[in-house]
């Protein structure tokens, strides 16, 4: 299973460590050109020096410097040579122990290369081509002999001295020589092996530290989502007092405590609606089991009494007959809120329709009124089950004797169907309850024939129907129900 | 002894009344709350059987009603709300017993003699009179440890004497435990029973006395 704290970790250290590798990449390139680039300038100034020492006396070339000013080229590490353009060597620093280091073919003022020599080993090479200082000879005077000699270094200095006399083939005049100078690349390899693994060192620790500091903030950020989640496992669906209560949840959980709120509310709702129907299925259930039990124990325990004995069968017969309306009603009920949809359509005249519902019954008090034949398209059998409810309804909890009434209209297109009946006295309260399953008027339910299941029935049917309920009190003595039928058109009836 | 059920359910109703009349009680029915309440107002009955959901008044208004009168008669509330909260209700406001439907009759039995027995402040269901005993649960008589057969009526009017002995009893009064409203027991009745009930008993154990001008009292031998 994924967890939010594990992804959101890796990810944000993956980029960062992505993001580090990159710069850190490029960073070391920037290094190691940077050393590379300093590295040569100091070569080719060598280089500048070296040929700053080259001097043409006629046809010699003389070459002297001081051990002390560059020591460096009686050691290994550092090497020089001087070419003639044929590519003769005319001159070599003591440390290149007679190897003639490479001379480039290319045309550039200064060229660089690396090479690698099995006996220097690795050296960077530095060439430019370059026309050998001519010596003047300058008549000095006292004082400038004293300043030069002052340039001069001190004791023990000694002058290294290459002198080469050209060949006769060789023109003076417009000479040019090839200078290379070679050093020892060692020291810059250690130097960006050593900035590389300090930066490695670098980057692990850092990448260690952004691990653990992204882990603790993502952490620290879905504390909010742990403490959801003890809460939601902490509800009991029975305790209706039960809320969720994020005190410094961020903006986002803040929507889903909400959300999840009305959910709480809403199953909250659904569970005290279950029981509430339960509580009433059981209780009316309860007084018939509770008069065949009392019945049977009385006719178990008198037999002999004929009489009464042939009584209680008659109550039992009632008495079953009763429970199975129950049974019966529920069995609608339930139908009607899973629902499922419809599944016959048919467009039918209603008047008719409506009369076939009232054929047979007793209804001597109701009047019907319609003026046209009007269609509707619709159900016909949940439609009768939920005309003959609405039927039941009226005439059964009307004042007893009362006339009441059945009447049809067209209004807007849509076929408007109501009932209305006498009632003693009934309120806006009473309306309001009037399709919660098993409310009736009368608490007691003396009667046992109505268990306020009809007009339960009659709102999922319409549901189902497409039909709209709606009922009304004129005054608190008549109760009316209006039934709209949504336009009958040719497409629904298919 | 006089139970009155105020049950709206006319097949628990007479069965109820069967089988109380079949052992002993006299018993009185209402099938709504308003009749129910004149009925325990203005009779004296030893128990009231009270369903909860009634038509024209409900069971515990009815309770409240009879409790702030005074009325002091026990009231055994028989009921489908079988929720602690219903129970707790009616006890507090007055009930002395709660039953939930459905119910066993003996157990129903059982109970309304338990209330009988607390209203003479007797907890032994067995009254002892000499060699007479008198079993209030069972509804019947022993004489030497022998069934005394006796009618519903004479029973009536040996308990009701043997729950308060040495109290006189009118024959009005006594008539008031055997009639019910389909069949009204007279004085002469009383008279008649009365005489017959000396008989079963002889003399040698308790007897029934008669005080000119007031009525009938049981004195122990």
């Amino acid at each position: 299973m994924k967890s939010i704290q594990h992804h959101i970790s890796w990810s944000i250290f993956a980029v960062i460590s992505a993001y580090l590798l990159i710069c850190g990449g490029l960073f070391l390139r920037y290094i190691h050109y940077k050393s590379l680039r300093e590295f040569d300038l100091t070569l080719e100034a060598q280089m500048k020096a070296m040929i700053s020492l080259v001097e043409l006396e006629g046809r010699m070339i003389d070459i002297d410097f001081f051990t002390d000013i560059m020591p460096e080229f009686l050691q290994k590490g550092r090497y020089f040579n001087f070419y003639l353009p044929d590519g003769t060597l005319i001159a070599q620093s003591p440390s290149s122990q007679g190897i003639a280091l490479p001379v480039l073919a290319d045309d550039k003022a200064v060229s660089f290369q690396d090479w690698d020599s099995e006996k220097l080993g690795k050296v960077r090479v530095v060439q430019t081509k370059f026309e050998p200082r001519r010596e003047h000879i300058e008549v000095l005077t006292e004082e400038e002999k004293a300043e030069e000699a002052a340039l001069l270094p001190g004791n023990g200095s000694a002058i290294y001295e290459i002198e080469y006399v050209l060949p006769d083939d060789v023109e003076v005049e417009g000479l040019w020589l090839t200078a290379v100078v070679a050093r020892d690349r060692q020291p810059l390899a250690s130097q960006i092996q050593q900035l590389t693994f300090s930066f490695l060192l670098l980057g692990m620790v850092l990448l260690a530290g952004i691990f653990l500091l992204t882990r603790f903030l993502v952490r620290r950020g879905l504390k909010s989502l742990r403490e959801l989640n003890l809460q939601i496992k902490k509800i009991e669906p029975t305790d209706a007092e039960n809320k969720i209560n994020l005190p410094f949840a961020p903006g986002e959980l803040v929507e889903i405590e909400h959300a999840l709120n009305m959910l709480l509310e809403r199953v909250q709702a659904t569970l005290i609606r279950e029981k509430s129907f339960s509580t009433h299925v059981s209780h009316e259930l309860r007084t018939p089991v509770a008069e065949l039990k009392l019945i049977a124990e009385m006719g178990g325990k008198y037999p002999g009494d004929e009489q009464e004995v042939l009584r209680y069968f008659s109550e039992v017969q009632q008495i079953s007959t009763r429970m199975e309306m129950l049974v019966n009603r529920l069995l609608i009920l339930s139908r009607a809120e899973q629902g499922g949809g419809v599944d016959v359509c048919e467009r039918f005249e209603l008047g008719g329709f409506l009369s076939d519902c009232i054929s047979g019954r007793e209804f001597e008090e109701l009047t019907c009124q319609w003026d046209e034949e009007l269609e509707v398209v619709s159900d016909p059998a949940l439609l009768k089950i939920l005309l003959q409810n609405l039927l039941y309804n009226a005439a059964n909890h009307r004042v007893p004797g009362s006339p009441f009434f059945c009447r049809m209209t067209q209004r807007n297109a849509e076929v408007c169907l109501q009932f209305e009946n006498e009632v003693d006295v009934f309120t806006q309260s009473d309306l309001a309850r009037i399709s919660e399953p098993f409310w009736q008027k009368d608490p007691s339910r003396t009667s046992g024939e109505h268990f306020g299941l009809g007009l339960s029935i009659v709102r999922n049917l319409c549901m189902l129907l497409g039909v709209e309920v709606t009922y009304i009190l004129p005054d608190e003595h008549h109760f009316l129900v209006e039934l709209r039928f949504p336009k009958a058109d040719e497409d629904r009836a298919e | 002894m006089k139970v009155l059920i105020i049950e709206d359910s006319s097949s628990l109703q007479h069965a109820l009344t069967h089988g109380l009349q079949r052992c002993g009680y006299t018993v009185e029915s209402a099938m709504d709350g308003e009749e129910g309440f004149l009925f325990a107002r203005h009779h004296r009955f030893d128990v009231i059987i009270l369903d909860l959901l009634l038509p024209g008044m409900d069971g515990l208004t009815l309770l409240k009603k009879l409790r702030a009168l005074g009325n002091q008669t026990h009231v055994l509330i028989l009921s489908a709300k079988d929720q602690v909260s219903d129970r707790v209700e009616g006890l507090r406001l007055g009930a002395d017993d709660y039953l939930v439907k459905p119910f066993s009759f003996e157990e129903l039995h059982a109970r309304i003699a338990t209330l009988v027995r607390r209203g003479h402040q007797n907890k032994n269901p067995d009254l002892h009179m000499g060699q007479l005993r008198i079993n209030t649960f069972e509804k019947q008589a022993y004489l030497y440890d022998q069934v005394l057969k006796l009618t519903p009526g004479e029973y009536a009017i040996l308990e009701r004497l043997a729950l308060s002995p040495g109290q006189v009893f009118s024959k009005e009064q006594l008539a008031t435990f055997l009639q019910n409203s389909e069949n009204e027991a007279g004085s002469k009745v009383v008279e008649v029973l009365v005489c017959t009930l000396r008989k079963k008993l002889g003399s040698e154990s308790a007897r029934v006395v008669t005080r000119r001008g007031f009525g009938y009292f049981l004195e122990k031998q």
